[in-house]
């Protein structure tokens, strides 16, 4: 224990996560998902000529719904794509929505909690009062609506008529601003929650004694406090918009073909369920992939949440 | 007093949610009408515009909308010719809430438990394998368990429909996937409160009076511990009459969930706000209902 006195609160924080075995088999899992998502393309680049064509995500083949196999690891789908290169690709789509919206939503949070909790009084209610508002709604329909309409009005503006590129970027963007409009409820509460008694500490109060202004009590006092509380919460509120993606994407309300994403691809797989012939193939690894992802990206957060030993709901 | 205020609160909310969500649906470019065939002639879709009132300025149609809802009339589908938006909700959310209902108790009859255990035998393999079970089933999404039931019990034992909705056998499959993720849910936080419940104070007292472990884990620790189960409650009913898109998508379910989506993919913004509103007004009664049952069974609790 006295070795650990002369480490920071964030390097102490290291020392309990590398202690937590689910957590640190959790990371070095996310680690090589994204070695795989960046590598893979790289790999179909470099070799080119026919292992390109076999294995590239958007090769059409005559090898329709091939189970899986030493050529195809994962199986081929209906038009014959590699099925392994598909969820790898959808896999960039899903974990692009799910950082990108996290990250919106840290930035709604934060600021919202930061400011509610710094100015207190009046405007501290009415900011808290209208998160317990939005808490009460229902989320998923709001952002059905907003995907809805906004993705309409992309699909008849000048620039997606152009190019259909564009449009698929859009609308992912869409999707993640969205989501994390949505998703930054609980990271407000928190955040106020810890400016709050933050703002009454002594050293606080000694270094506005000493006639700091506002701005340097927050980016020198506040915000270094609370980063390991919105790292956390980030880090929890990643597989949610993951799920929330792959959630609309399945409805068809998501992400567009012929991009994929884990949702879409497991669409696909629903939509060939017959009596006849099972496709198991085209569920199984999509969904594997997917549940993997989500568990390890909860037992990260939990993780981090335990080793910067934040408590709250 | 205090739930007077707040129901008196509720309306100008879901006017503003009505207004907000009336004038998104109303900026999308392009119509229910869009994708159909031309009419022959301007005048023909003059007259069909003229008929739904789409001539008039958006601020007269939120205004003759709000005056129909006030009779207790949603409006008109503008895809589904022949319904009202009453008959779909009249069809619909019975059956959203009968499928709701069914899961909400597979959560609690099997969450509780789960939780239960795991709390008490903590550190045993009773714990890990519930903790793990219940972490399970919060990351496994519907649309990955429904397949695999789907594929299981209606495909290869050919015990159970695929999909459909008609007899108490169409219910289970779709019941067990849409609980799934609560009953996990349920779980952790029955768990969580357990072991907070064990330390207290209370518990302890109890104990040094000599009371048996059975009655103290049952009487005094569970009854503590069910309080967060159910303040989440009231977001776990809401959870579930809005996750159930997915599951009645899958199962073919007719309930108000399908109707949603459809009607977002067909750009009919009539039946896109009202449904939002509809859940929007359910989301808020249920949880003033949870906040007042949550006063009952807790006393500590005042609201001013």
């Amino acid at each position: 224990m006295s070795e650990l006195q002369h480490l920071s609160p964030g390097q102490r924080a290291w020392r309990r996560f590398q202690k937590n075995r689910p957590a640190m088999l959790s990371a070095w899992y996310l680690v090589l998902l994204l070695a795989v998502i960046v590598g893979w393309p790289l790999l179909l680049k470099i070799c080119g000529g026919d292992f390109a064509r076999m294995h590239g995500p958007d090769e059409l083949s005559d090898a329709q719904f091939a189970p899986p196999s030493f050529q195809h690891w994962f199986g081929t789908d209906l038009h014959g794509r590699d099925l392994f290169s598909r969820v790898i690709s959808g896999a960039q789509i899903s974990l692009i929505v799910g950082i990108f919206g996290a990250a919106v939503s840290l930035v709604i949070g934060v600021s919202w909690g930061a400011i509610a909790g710094y100015a207190g009084g009046r405007l501290d209610a009415t900011l808290m009062r209208i998160v317990d508002i939005l808490y009460s709604l229902p989320t998923i329909v709001f952002v059905i609506v907003i995907v809805t309409t906004f993705g309409e009005m992309l699909k008849q503006s000048e620039i997606v008529r152009h190019s259909a590129a564009a449009g698929g970027v859009l609308r992912i963007a869409l999707l993640f601003v969205g989501l994390g409009a949505v998703s930054w409820l609980t990271m407000a509460r928190i955040i106020r929650g810890q400016v709050l008694s933050l703002r009454s500490r002594a050293f606080v109060e000694a270094s506005r004694t000493l006639g700091a202004g506002t701005p340097r009590i927050l980016l020198r006092h506040i915000i270094p406090n609370i980063f390991g509380v919105a790292i956390t919460y980030t880090a929890l509120t990643l597989p949610a918009i993951i799920l929330y993606e792959s959630f609309l994407s399945f409805l068809a309300l998501g992400v567009q073909p012929p991009m994929a994403s884990w949702g879409t691809l497991i669409a696909e797989g629903v939509s060939q369920i017959n009596p006849i012939r099972i496709y198991w193939w085209l569920i199984v690894f999509p969904g594997a992939v997917l549940v993997a992802t989500l568990l390890a990206l909860n037992f990260l957060g939990d993780g981090l949440r335990d080793a910067w030993d934040v408590k709250g709901k | 007093m205090y739930f007077i205020r707040r129901i008196l609160f509720a309306i100008p909310l879901l006017l503003v949610i009505s207004a907000l969500a009336f004038t998104l649906v109303h900026l999308a470019p392009g119509g229910p009408f869009d994708s159909e065939r031309k009419p022959a002639s301007p005048i023909v879709e003059q007259n069909i515009k003229a008929k739904y009132h789409l001539d008039e300025p958006v601020w007269k149609q939120y205004g003759r909308y709000l005056g129909d809802l006030l009779h207790g009339d949603f409006g008109a589908s503008l895809k589904y010719q022949n319904h009202s938006i009453n008959d779909i909700i009249a069809q619909g959310l019975p059956v959203s809430m009968l499928l709701g209902g069914l899961a909400f108790c597979i959560a609690i009859g099997v969450g509780i438990p789960l939780g239960f255990l795991a709390a008490v035998r903590r550190g045993g393999w009773q714990d890990y394998g519930g903790s793990f079970a219940a972490l399970l089933a919060v990351c496994v999404p519907s649309f990955v368990i429904a397949p695999f039931l789907i594929l299981i019990f209606a495909m290869k034992l050919k015990w159970l429909p695929v999909g459909l909705w008609i007899t108490p056998w169409h219910m289970v499959l779709p019941s067990i996937t849409l609980g799934a993720y609560f009953i996990g849910k349920v779980a952790r936080i029955l768990r969580e409160g357990m072991l907070e419940a064990a330390q207290s104070e209370f518990v302890t007292a109890a104990r040094a009076k000599g009371l048996g472990e059975t009655a103290l884990l049952l009487k005094h620790a569970l009854r503590i511990a069910l309080l967060p189960v159910v303040s989440y409650s009231g977001p776990m009913l809401a959870d579930l009459l809005t996750g159930s898109f997915v599951v009645e998508n899958i199962f073919q379910i007719p309930g108000i969930g399908v109707f949603l989506v459809n009607s977002s993919l067909n750009l009919d913004y009539t039946v896109v706000v009202s449904l939002s509103l509809l859940y929007a007004i359910l989301l808020i009664g249920l949880n003033l209902a949870v906040d007042f049952a949550y006063t009952l069974m807790d006393p500590r609790v005042k609201y001013e």
